[in-house]
């Protein structure tokens, strides 16, 4: 049994004041009339002073009464006492299967780790469930106290390609525990990857987890290195170049830096290669900028290290070799001059990483040849010659004309804006963007549409990028169209914002115009474990060239997860794309969780020591711990509540205040 | 005895009844009642005895049976005619106001005015004397009509008394006692058993019948007291402190003595001791009476 506030029991000492009553008291005994004295005999004090039967009986039940009491307010855990005499709880053991669990030895020792708590759980009475959580939490079977059954569900343990957050796995496993009725303990096995962590931390805590023992199973000289990749070809076909960054991180015993060489393969001929020190917790960055192609048919090239690591499966990449035709981008202003610095911003940032072809134009004059995405400035309205492309499939964004400076408005408008929201969930990479380091001193107003989607705006709610609903009528917007179209409050002219002169705006340009001549459905990048919404005839081949969706999966929109790295190829109706699953970032972070904040994780399970109740409710302890609890157990109050009332009523009944025995002498 | 008579004398329901005389009228013509409707009825009320004829008698009361058989006349003499003279000690000391809810000091009202009623019923002269630590009130015995109102009345406003002197009680009605009678001590006989013997032997010696009625409650007898208690001593305010095992086993004990002490005294004076209940009907009692007076006419 488990006492939630054991310092309760201090009332225990409290038994010493019925005794004293029962042993000491002198109270008067109620006075009679009687007849007559005559045949009457005082009685004497007993030498003995022994207690009548029914005293000690009252006295038992005065001392039961403080005893319910004292353990009322003490919380005791009488849940698996309830649940079934003998039950002895249930043992949650869960597995990391990261990706940084396929580093080194990690896997195995999960495995010998895991398989050592489900013997201790089972020895102990414990009735164990074996989970793992990577892109998502699974059990891997069900609870049991069959050991052969435990051990065969930890055969099921794979370590996968996805990231693991600490948080939900933890949240997840709180849910689980709700299920059961007996103190719930958790074993978790896991490299303690400070990558892993959650961005809110409260998310840790499983409140009807009754303890949490986490089993670290990384070694204190772990090193990892890992890729990331992009390629290009150039216009002839027969070159490429490549943009490499390499992340290194360690533990605290590993080495600091390490060299190491790096290989640009295709079909296992080596055609480039460089030597390169890598520094812990550093990244570095390299350029192969003239890749002789084996042929014009090569489409991807396989970047590595000679020398693997422990983690494999980030140190190989394949990269997908776009093509550096330039895309034709058409800068047209809606007014000769109008945004003059803006064009040259835009072009600039278009055509300084290759790929795009900005030519200048006006809405007077007719679109580029092939071009598909038109840039209009100095306006918020489409022109009519930018409609008819967008109409026909392109593509438009519309930069607003100059904005009111901000002082300019009423006195209560702050004169510098910050961004305040951005849409994550859009398909442009807007999250990845240094938003926070740019400030806004004009803003142009957007009106919107109900259908307008706000993708970027300031902390008072100022839009500042809009995607706009390409089918609304009555804005001067075809009715139909296949195009995209985006709004900008930014003048774009480097007074109205810093945005121009940020490096990110070279980012955002080329994500607005790769998202124009994009698949409509899917991004060019995902990270391993994703589950993406595919269109309807979309096809999707697998690494090895397999399709992924059947026929008639194919005809309709159906979801789809990308667990492997690696690439894929989608079969759209525009065409072929590459689509590059790639490791999560942060699992190539194998920075250990320091031991100090892996031990209080622990110390918070402990310290709150839960019955495991269905509901629990969170009422503040002496300790503080909002999680502690598990009060709100109907069953047991229900129980503690009907042992006290019986308890009062007896002793009311009996209770003698007479408390003075004589005896005759 | 029936029912109706039964419950007639049942003290609870005695005591929703009004007046005393009402009492006493309800307990004695509920008891002749039932007397006379009993199948075991052989009790007469009418005939006490014979006495040789005198010249002037009414020839109706002539047993010619008797005559026949013995050539001699007798006339029946019926027990009104005999009058009696009955005196009523009536004991209205504090002690007897214990009891709930009917207490002895009711009973013995009850039993007294019952007693009255049918001594005149009976054309016996009545008599009341009324006492506590002291003789309260005396009514000599007379056959007046007003005697038995008379005795109802001051039966009525006998309240409860102080102390308890019975013993000097009888000794002062005992020397004002010249004509030879029937003596009726109602009380709950709280004196020293001796004492109370020598008390009552001068009227013995006089020649007077001696009926004893000991009203008791039945708390008396067997105290329910189940805890230590004090109790108080409702004339002398003494407290005691008593354990329940005393009062279920000393105590009883002591109080059976006691009454057995007094049975041997009113067998040796040649009393008749009658223990009334306050929680039993009266007919008991009553019938105890008669057939005292039965035995004990003149």
């Amino acid at each position: 049994m488990n006492l939630l506030a054991p310092w309760f029991l201090v009332g225990l000492a409290g038994f010493a004041l019925p005794w004293m009553l029962h042993r000491f008291s002198r109270t008067v005994p109620p006075e009679r009339p009687f007849p007559s004295a005559r045949f009457l005999e005082a009685a004497t004090p007993p030498v003995s002073r022994r207690r009548r039967l029914r005293y000690r009986a009252l006295l038992s039940l005065r001392w039961l009464l403080l005893l319910l009491l004292c353990l009322l307010f003490a919380q005791p855990t009488w849940q698996s006492w309830l649940a079934g005499a003998g039950e002895a709880g249930v043992r949650f053991v869960a597995l990391d299967a990261s990706l940084s669990m396929r580093h080194d030895e990690r896997e195995v020792r999960a495995r010998a780790a895991a398989g050592a708590a489900i013997d201790e759980a089972l020895a102990a009475g414990e009735t164990v469930q074996v989970f793992e959580g990577g892109a998502a939490v699974r059990s891997l079977g069900p609870a049991t106290r069959d050991p052969n059954a435990a051990h065969a569900a930890l055969a099921g343990y794979r370590p996968g390609y996805a990231r693991l957050d600490y948080g939900r796995l933890m949240q997840r496993l709180d849910v689980l525990a709700g299920e059961f009725e007996g103190p719930v303990r958790v074993t978790f096995v896991t490299d303690a990857q400070a990558s892993a962590m959650p961005s809110r931390l409260g998310a840790l805590i499983a409140t009807r987890a009754a303890s949490l023992d986490i089993v670290d199973v990384a070694s204190a000289d772990d090193w990892n290195h890992s890729l990331r990749a992009e390629g290009t070809r150039h216009a002839d076909g027969t070159r490429a170049a490549v943009r490499v960054a390499i992340d290194a991180s360690a533990a605290a015993e590993a080495p600091g830096s390490v060299r190491r060489e790096l290989l640009i393969r295709h079909d296992g001929e080596i055609l480039a290669r460089r030597e390169v020190e890598l520094t812990r917790g550093g990244t570095r960055r390299m350029v192969f900028d003239d890749i002789a192609l084996p042929d014009r048919t090569v489409t991807a090239l396989e970047i590595a290290f000679a020398d693997t690591d422990s983690l494999v499966a980030d140190d190989v990449v394949m990269v997908p070799l776009r093509s550096t035709r330039a895309e034709p981008v058409w800068l047209l202003e809606a007014r000769a001059g109008v945004a003059r610095d803006a064009t040259v911003f835009v072009e600039t940032a278009l055509e300084s990483g290759g790929g795009f072809a900005a030519e200048r134009g006006t809405v007077a004059s007719a679109p580029p040849d092939d071009a598909s995405v038109a840039i209009v400035f100095g306006t918020g309205e489409l022109p009519p010659v930018v409609g008819r492309m967008v109409t026909n499939g392109g593509h438009a964004l519309l930069v607003a004309g100059d904005g009111a400076a901000n002082d300019e408005r009423d006195g209560v408008e702050p004169a510098v804006r910050r961004i305040g929201r951005i849409d994550a969930t859009h398909a442009l990479p807007l999250a990845e963007l240094r938003w926070s380091e740019l400030r806004w001193y004009e803003l142009a107003d957007l009106p919107l549409d109900d259908d307008d989607r706000v993708l970027v705006a300031t902390e008072d709610g100022r839009p500042v990028l809009v995607e706009v609903d390409a089918d609304v009528s009555g804005s001067g917007m075809p009715a139909s169209g296949a195009g995209r179209v985006l709004r900008l409050a930014d003048p774009l002219d480097g007074r109205a914002s810093d945005l121009p002169l940020h490096p990110d705006f070279v980012t955002l340009m080329r994500a607005i115009v790769d998202w124009f001549l994009g698949s409509k459905a899917l991004p060019e990048r995902l990270d391993a474990g994703a589950r993406v919404r595919l269109p309807v005839n979309v096809e999707v081949l697998d690494t090895a060239g397999d399709a992924m969706r059947s026929l008639a999966e194919r005809g309709e929109a159906g979801e789809i997860a990308f667990d492997t790295p690696g690439l894929y190829t989608l079969e759209t109706p525009r065409g072929q794309e590459r689509l590059v699953v790639r490791i999560p970032a942060a699992e190539s972070r194998i920075d250990p969780l320091p031991a100090a904040e892996v031990g209080a994780w622990e110390a918070r399970h402990t310290a709150a020591e839960p019955t495991g109740a269905r509901t629990p409710q969170a009422r503040g302890t002496p300790t503080g711990v909002e999680t502690a609890t598990v009060l709100g157990d109907t069953a047991y109050w229900l129980w503690a509540f009907a042992l006290l009332l019986a308890a009062s009523l007896l002793e009311l009944a009996y209770a003698n205040r007479r408390l003075d025995v004589r005896r005759d002498a | 005895m029936t029912a109706t008579a039964t419950r007639l004398l049942d003290p609870n329901v005695l005591a929703r009844l009004g007046t005393l005389e009402l009492v006493a009228r309800t307990v004695v013509d509920g008891l002749i009642t039932g007397l006379h409707r009993s199948p075991h009825f052989g009790f007469s009320q009418e005939f006490a005895e014979y006495r040789a004829y005198n010249e002037g008698d009414d020839l109706r009361f002539v047993d010619w049976n008797v005559y026949a058989r013995t050539d001699r006349t007798y006339v029946k003499r019926f027990r009104g005619e005999t009058n009696t003279a009955v005196m009523l000690l009536f004991d209205c000391s504090a002690s007897m106001n214990f009891g709930e809810p009917v207490s002895k000091l009711d009973v013995a009202r009850w039993l007294a005015a019952s007693l009255a009623y049918l001594v005149r019923r009976q054309h016996d002269a009545l008599g009341l004397a009324v006492f506590d630590e002291t003789i309260r009130a005396v009514q000599p015995p007379s056959a007046r009509p007003d005697s038995l109102i008379r005795t109802l009345v001051e039966l009525e406003r006998s309240e409860q008394g102080s102390g308890t002197d019975i013993v000097g009680a009888i000794d002062v009605l005992a020397r004002q006692l010249r004509r030879r009678g029937l003596v009726l001590l109602v009380s709950d006989l709280y004196a020293d058993v001796e004492a109370l013997a020598r008390a009552l032997e001068p009227l013995a010696h006089a020649g007077h019948e001696l009926a004893v009625f000991h009203v008791l409650d039945r708390q008396e007898l067997e105290p329910d007291v189940d805890t230590v208690s004090r109790l108080r001593d409702i004339e002398t305010d003494e407290t005691v402190i008593v354990d329940p095992r005393f009062l279920a086993d000393g105590y009883r004990r002591r109080f059976e003595e006691h009454l057995e002490a007094l049975q041997r005294a009113c067998r040796r004076l040649g009393a008749d001791y009658i223990r009334v209940l306050s929680d039993e009907p009266l007919d008991r009692a009553l019938l105890d009476y008669l057939n005292f007076r039965a035995r004990r006419s003149p």
